[in-house]
């Protein structure tokens, strides 16, 4: 009696975490994304890692630069470039020559302040 | 920002491809900031939002100002921000042109799960836009910043913070009626635009023409040529609101025929008509 009532509370724990586990773990592609994407950010950073090991789950071609020396030169052979730092901080500021056309994804305050500097909508005004 | 985008997802591709973005949902009480802006106090005192991150930060990202936003063919507000400093629908992810503004600070091992999958799928939403510039930049901000500074003349006393905004005058005149302003802008908001401060077009009012942007207003301006009389008129309109400088009233008609169907009046880019360039990658609906 007391193994049986044992047995059902574990099998109502497993019920209840396995989904939840389900729920939180990262999204499943059958194949990764052909597109090659380079990640521009802090060079050897927890960050840099975080979102390389993250995106390299997903896409074929994932490299990384260093945010403050992007360029469209070093855009060139890349489908999308994702410009980051840490999210956070005001300074140091990033810049982009102000005709920089390539498909480009900018995340937190750095990148918003950069969207500033290039007049965009999507700036912090 | 908070760490949630407010509101049910809208419909579009950034919430379906590859991933379908399955928000869950929480109701989180309506920031105190937002009342303080004009046209608020609809509000409700909750707020529906689904959490992007989850870092333990009340603040932990960035907004873009909602107003005139979208009023160019190349930006689309993707998901408003849940935001502690600014108004409400500010804009916690958007797009200008080539450009994507993940505006959540948090790296991926701090996303959730609807976070993770929205974000992915904004990496490959933007991807089609790629050697496609914006078509406006900031000049300005859109005509309803008049009556949201106006109505701040009374407890903003830095004049400085109007010098783009109103004349000498009109701060000298308001600083202690800021409802009387902020009024009349709002009762002709379709006639403001801006050249060094906010203007009403009184030059258009004489006209019996009631709206800057739109194109039947545009129209209506051409055909003044029409009158050798309003010839003068017309090309100071033309010259205001357009970024054209045709030399015959022949070359102005010709012009708005071929492109009628893609002018758009942007205030944000300089208060002013343009035509989307055949071939322009317009916003996923």
């Amino acid at each position: 009696m007391k193994h049986a009532s044992f047995a059902i509370l574990f099998y109502m724990i497993i019920s209840i975490i396995l989904p939840c586990s389900i729920v939180m773990a990262d999204p499943v592609l059958a194949e990764k994304i052909d597109l090659k994407i380079l990640y521009a950010g802090l060079p050897q950073s927890d960050r840099e890692a975080d979102f390389v090991s993250f995106l390299r789950k997903y896409f074929e071609d994932v490299k990384t630069t260093d945010a403050l020396s992007i360029n469209r030169m070093k855009a060139e052979g890349f489908d999308v470039v994702i410009i980051d730092y840490d999210g956070k901080v005001f300074s140091p500021r990033l810049n982009l020559s102000d005709d920089f056309s390539r498909a480009t994804v900018t995340i937190g305050i750095p990148g918003a302040l950069l969207c500033s500097n290039l007049r965009l909508k999507t700036g912090y005004l | 920002m908070g760490e949630a985008v407010q509101g049910e997802p809208r419909k579009h591709a950034v919430f379906e491809k590859p991933f379908k973005v399955t928000p869950e949902y929480e109701t989180w009480d309506t920031p105190d900031n937002y009342f303080r802006y004009p046209y608020s106090s609809h509000l409700p005192e909750k707020l529906k939002v689904w959490r992007v991150q989850n870092t333990g930060e009340k603040v932990n990202g960035v907004v873009a100002i909602p107003g005139g936003f979208e009023d160019s063919p190349d930006a689309e507000i993707l998901a408003p921000g849940y935001n502690l400093g600014k108004e409400n629908g500010s804009v916690g992810v958007g797009r200008h042109g080539n450009f994507l503004q993940w505006g959540f600070s948090a790296p991926p091992s701090q996303m959730t799960e609807a976070g993770k999958r929205f974000f992915l799928n904004c990496i490959c939403y933007i991807q089609q836009f790629d050697r496609h510039g914006p078509l406006v930049k900031f000049t300005m901000f859109d005509r309803s910043a008049t009556i949201r500074y106006a109505l701040l003349l009374e407890t903003i006393k830095n004049k400085e913070t109007y010098n783009l905004m109103f004349t000498q005058e009109q701060i000298e005149k308001y600083s202690n009626k800021s409802k009387v302003l902020a009024r009349h802008y709002r009762d002709n908001l379709e006639l403001v635009y801006w050249d060094k401060t906010f203007i009403i077009d009184e030059d258009l009012r004489k006209l019996g023409i009631e709206s800057n942007r739109t194109v039947t207003s545009l129209e209506r301006i051409i055909k003044l040529f029409d009158n050798p009389g309003k010839a003068y008129t017309a090309r100071l309109l033309l010259t205001r609101y357009t970024v054209e400088s045709f030399e015959s009233p022949a070359e102005w008609k010709s012009w708005f025929e071929k492109n009628r169907s893609r002018l758009y009046f942007s205030d944000v880019g300089g208060y002013k008509f343009r035509v989307v360039p055949e071939g322009y990658p317009l916003a996923s609906k």
